[in-house]
């Protein structure tokens, strides 16, 4: 109880704030809807709300998957040589520098309506922390070990399985970490952008409609539901982690 | 074998032929008519299997039409002009807005009476896109407007009594009146503009090919818009399972402001030569196309 009062406090302060700017500026809700009109809108919207946040859940966890997956493979193919790395990670950045905004329209045409083409470009948006700080990983272990493992002759497959991935993990974790995060937000935009993604609209599409409609409450109730995603995916890349992570110096 | 897997495929009821439709926004009555078409079974009595694929703010589907992925596409008739200008061989079979749904809605306070009269407005419309273009060369309003992005909501424009934004007239002045603003606006047919809007495109290969299935898909969508403009409030049900933000009372609104728009012409869907003709002179005034393209081969009445 006492680890999370300050946390409550600062909630509880919060709101008092943001209806107290409401009623001191006196803003209409289709500017800015109040905390109660917020919560008016999951009782009465609720179905619209969660079944669009369910839609997206699906999206953004099957992303943070492939993002994960994909990403430590790639990882791997770029650490096994200095030269792939040197000639490939350059251009992994494109990934991550590439505007969505400039993508997503492409990957509808390319990939079609639907679920799929949020995916991808979710995958897109939350890869590239994967690849980077697992590959940094790969090559993070202490040089002194290396030395040992080559001493004793280890094969390569040896040195990758008992030095280089361990000492990768750690990085691979922080990497998920963000991806987890991004693969939320990417999800959302890709939703944004390709409109119902097919036949039934995510959290994007309720954002776009619903501020079309001057439901702000509805769109602010949106975000939130997004924000308690995006903690709930951090939240279980962290336990992921600490199992993953469990018994090693320096991890919680 | 041939023959009879053949005779056996012509037999089988159960092998309708599939038309995917992608429309240009998310299910809304601007679409009722083929969401009724769906829900009274017309498409299937012609023998047709219609999925109808919404779009959104970037979807393109024009893009989705050429590359195969849907048999018809639902644009406005300047992208037939310019599809076909990008080497898109693509032609327009039904022009449902006769008249054009979208206009330029001010407070009733500040009126405007031509669109001479947005000169030292703000306006939020999509700068770059061909109508704003056209109406900014026609009414020589270059520089002496103030052009922004059109937010996606109508926020700013309710703060600002002076200010002008694009809008459909079958949605903002009720989203504008439910929270108590007084609105007016100019159609976009009286800037002289002549597009046709939300028009049916199919590529010019399946036009050809397939004459009798598009005339049965077009007839069965002609009557799904007849009883969808008779009685919106009966198909309201099919059109919010499509899309759970809308409502009934805003469809039956919506499709009321619709009707004059595409009753106006001779039979539900048809087009004039003269009318895609003006439309090329108009593009071609404001440097949007190149050319001469032939209107007679934009499009097609089924």
């Amino acid at each position: 109880m006492r680890r999370v009062f300050p946390s409550l406090l600062a909630l509880v302060l919060g709101i008092l704030l943001w209806q107290g700017v409401i009623l001191a500026f006196d803003l209409p809700p289709y500017l800015v809807p109040g905390p109660w009109e917020v919560l008016g809108a999951f009782w009465q919207r609720s179905e619209l709300l969660f079944g669009a946040a369910l839609i997206t859940l699906e999206a953004a966890l099957a992303a943070a998957l492939a993002s994960g997956i994909l990403g430590l493979a790639i990882a791997l193919i770029l650490g096994s040589s200095e030269f792939l790395r040197r000639a490939f990670l350059p251009y992994a950045m494109v990934i991550q520098t590439t505007p969505v905004i400039a993508v997503a329209p492409l990957i509808v045409v390319w990939f079609g309506f639907g679920f799929r083409s949020v995916v991808i470009t979710a995958i897109i948006t939350s890869i590239f922390p994967v690849i980077a700080a697992t590959t940094t990983g790969l090559s993070a272990a202490d040089p002194k070990l290396e030395d040992l493992f080559r001493f004793y002759r280890a094969s390569p497959w040896v040195l990758l399985f008992k030095l280089r991935l361990p000492a990768a993990l750690p990085y691979f974790v922080s990497g998920l970490r963000i991806a987890a995060g991004l693969a939320v937000v990417g999800a959302i935009v890709a939703e944004y952008i390709s409109g119902m993604g097919g036949n039934r609209g995510g959290l994007g599409f309720v954002l776009v409609d619903s501020a079309h409609r001057l439901e702000m409450e509805v769109v602010f109730a949106a975000a939130l539901l997004s924000i308690a995603m995006g903690i709930l995916f951090l939240g279980t890349v962290n336990l992921l982690g600490r199992w993953l992570l469990q018994g090693r110096p320096g991890s919680e | 074998m041939k023959q009879l897997i053949l005779a056996l495929l012509l037999l089988s009821p159960a092998l309708a032929q599939e038309i995917r439709l992608a429309t240009n926004w998310f299910p809304e009555p601007e679409f009722g008519g083929y969401y009724a078409a769906l829900q009274d079974g017309l498409y299937q009595e012609a023998g047709l299997e219609v999925e109808i694929l919404p779009g959104g703010p970037e979807v393109n589907p024009l893009a989705l039409l050429a590359t195969g992925q849907v048999e018809v596409a639902i644009s406005d008739a300047e992208e037939v002009f310019f599809a076909r200008a990008r080497g898109i061989p693509v032609v327009a079979v039904f022009a449902l807005f006769q008249e054009s749904p979208r206009g330029f809605m001010y407070h009733r306070e500040y009126p405007l009476t031509t669109f001479n009269d947005l000169a030292g407005r703000t306006v939020a419309t999509t700068p770059g896109a061909t109508l704003w273009k056209y109406i900014e060369a026609t009414y020589n309003l270059a520089g002496r407007v103030r052009v922004v992005n059109n937010p996606g909501t109508l926020g700013p424009w309710l703060q600002d009594p002076k200010m002008v934004t694009q809008m459909f007239v079958t949605a903002e002045p009720y989203f504008a009146r439910s929270v108590g603003a007084d609105p007016g606006w100019l159609s976009v047919s009286d800037s002289g503009f002549a597009a046709y809007e939300s028009v049916l495109v199919v590529r010019e290969d399946f036009a050809q090919q397939n004459p009798e299935v598009l005339q049965a898909f077009l007839g069965a969508s002609r009557e799904g818009w007849r009883r969808f403009l008779a009685q919106p409030g009966q198909y309201a049900p099919v059109l919010v399972a499509a899309n759970p933000n809308l409502d009934s009372e805003f469809i039956v609104w919506s499709a009321a402001q619709m009707r004059p728009l595409i009753e106006s012409g001779k039979t539900i869907g048809s087009m004039e030569l003269e009318r895609w003709q003006k439309l090329a002179n108009q593009l071609k005034e404001v440097n949007l196309l190149n050319g001469n393209p032939d209107p007679a081969e934009a499009f097609r009445n089924f």
